[in-house]
């Protein structure tokens, strides 16, 4: 048995429920009215995200250099205190990248640094 | 004034100026679009309106272009109706099955009943591409950049949509 294929335009279009329909003057009115309010409206504060960022990059920054400052030798000998630079050949390394509001973060990795 | 009835986009104006602006393009095709897609006229022009104020509450993160704010409010208005198809299908399961339509009906409100009950069989975005595509002529590309999707998702959309679309109507014939 072949049934007629349906055609689904003109099913679609023959009750669009959009057919003759519109928002009346009034309408319009009230809903712009509602817009302009909203918008009008104390919008609540962003989350300060720069702040953020910079606490972050200077937390971080003073972490770094907190490691680097060289540390008191327990021993109180003088080899000691050279020691660590002597035997230092690895280079300190550089984790670098950037926050979506542009700020850029260096973290330096030092080997030669014991806690 | 707030909500001003230009048409293109002006450089250095507000957030608020771009708001009207938008409105004043938008408002009629959105909900022309939101008919189509919501239950009923009455749940049509509450899409409209939350659209609207979800885009209103953030003024300043409405692009400037107005192909761009125009694709915003769609998908807002998408979004939202996903929402309560969600809901209202949460609310209906297990429920009696929507009544059947008095023959005797008028003939224009029984093609829209049935179109609008057979789009609701769709969930939302699927609903959105095939009424996009079917009542409103977009193509593909038009509507991928709308929703935000990809061309092959509107594709494949639109596929399941039609086929959907044609069972639904061949059983109501029946």
């Amino acid at each position: 048995m072949n049934r007629e294929p349906i055609d689904l335009r003109a099913a679609l279009r023959a009750g669009d429920p959009a057919l003759g329909e519109a928002l009346d003057v009034r309408e319009v009115a009230r809903l712009r009215a509602a817009i302009e309010a909203a918008a009008a409206a104390d919008t609540p504060t962003p989350w300060p995200w720069r702040a953020v960022w910079a606490g972050v990059v200077l937390t971080g920054l003073a972490i770094a250099l907190g490691l680097r400052a060289p540390v008191a030798p327990t021993t109180g000998s003088s080899a000691a205190l050279v020691a660590p630079a002597a035997s230092s050949n690895v280079k300190d390394q550089q984790l670098q990248f950037e926050t979506p509001d542009g700020v850029r973060i260096v973290w330096v990795l030092s080997p030669n640094v014991h806690l | 004034m707030l909500l001003s009835a230009a048409t293109t986009a002006l450089a250095g104006e507000t957030p608020q100026e771009r708001l009207g602006r938008l409105f004043e393009a938008q408002h009629s095709r959105l909900f022309r679009l939101a008919l189509r897609l919501a239950h009923d006229a009455e749940e049509a022009r509450d899409l409209v309106q939350e659209a609207f104020l979800r885009v209103a509450r953030r003024p300043q993160a409405l692009p400037a272009g107005e192909r761009d704010g125009e694709a915003l409010l769609v998908r807002v208005l998408v979004n939202l109706c996903h929402d309560r198809h969600r809901r209202r299908a949460v609310r209906e399961r297990g429920g009696a099955p929507p009544p059947a339509l008095p023959s005797d009906a008028e003939r224009e409100t029984v093609a829209r009943d049935a179109v609008r009950r057979a789009l609701a069989t769709l969930p939302a975005r699927r609903r959105a591409v095939v009424v996009m595509a079917e009542l409103e002529e977009r193509t593909t590309d038009e509507i991928a950049a709308l929703l935000g999707i990809a061309r092959v998702t509107v594709r494949w959309h639109l596929a399941a949509g039609r086929k959907a679309l044609r069972r639904y109507f061949g059983e109501e014939e029946r």
